[in-house]
């Protein structure tokens, strides 16, 4: 699609109004849970459009654009200092996604890197408690593994959860919690 | 992860200066939001907003050059 200015005059306005509107309310109603604050965001959304239509040109799907729009909004929405009590309840809600989120993120992206890093940096016997834990191994069968009593490995598993906990943290101090959280997915089994 | 924190992470999307990482946990976040089907839904047996679209296209008309 080539890119073109969205709207020309007020009937490209009052078309694009009536089409999208009942869409746009639907997702900020759902996503804030409020629906006077949602008919007032839509609403901002669009006079905003009107006011700098001579500089906004579309590239792709139209409703994309004011997806993104609305996205923007909704996030400045969360971000304003004060919030109703139904809205925070609302945002409390979704506290735990956001763990769960980092808990992939954690797995799936660069921090498997970091992950690997912070294992290399343990002692041997760690290591490969680590490993074998992976592997789904129990405590008992990697005592008999490594040829150690089992109350030592429980030890320095414990010891070496402790480790890599403080070496994530110490890099990433502003998802403390959350890899807290990361860690009871990741370590406990 | 408190509200507060999250606002922090809002507002340093918002400002361009989150992380990749951060990035991706304020827009999982935000596409988590309404997912789960509640009493939320009862705005699909309110009619179209059709006053909502009359004040906008007035509001507009209000701003006219």
């Amino acid at each position: 699609m080539k890119p073109k200015l969205l709207i020309k005059d007020i009937s490209d306005f009052e078309m694009l109004v009536n089409t999208h509107t009942d869409k746009l309310t639907q997702t900020a109603f759902l996503k804030i849970g409020n629906l006077q604050d949602a008919e007032d965001l839509v609403q901002d959304l669009f006079i905003n459009l009107w006011i700098k239509r001579d500089s906004i040109v579309v590239h792709g799907p139209v409703y994309n654009y004011l997806y993104v729009s609305l996205r923007n909004k909704i996030m400045n929405y969360f971000a304003k200092a004060k919030l109703r009590q139904d809205v925070k309840n609302k945002l409390a809600a979704n506290l735990e996604v956001v763990d769960l989120s980092l808990v992939n993120l954690l797995i799936e992206k660069d921090l498997n890197t970091l992950f690997s890093e912070i294992l290399s940096e343990l002692p041997d016997h760690m290591q490969k408690i680590f490993k074998l834990r992976n592997e789904d191994f129990t405590l008992k069968e990697i005592a008999v593994a490594l040829g150690l009593a089992e109350q030592t490995v429980k030890g320095y598993s414990a010891e070496m959860h402790r480790r890599i906990k403080a070496m994530l943290i110490e890099r990433h101090p502003e998802f403390a919690r959350s890899l807290t959280v990361m860690l009871s997915f990741l370590l406990i089994k | 992860m408190d509200q507060n924190q999250l606002k922090k992470l809002i507002k340093k999307y918002q400002e361009g200066t989150a992380s990749a990482a951060e990035k991706f946990v304020v827009e999982y976040w935000y596409e988590s939001l309404g997912q789960q089907k509640n009493k939320d839904s009862e705005i699909d047996f309110i009619p179209d907003r059709e006053n909502l679209k009359q004040r906008i296209v007035w509001a507009a008309s209000e701003y006219n050059r």
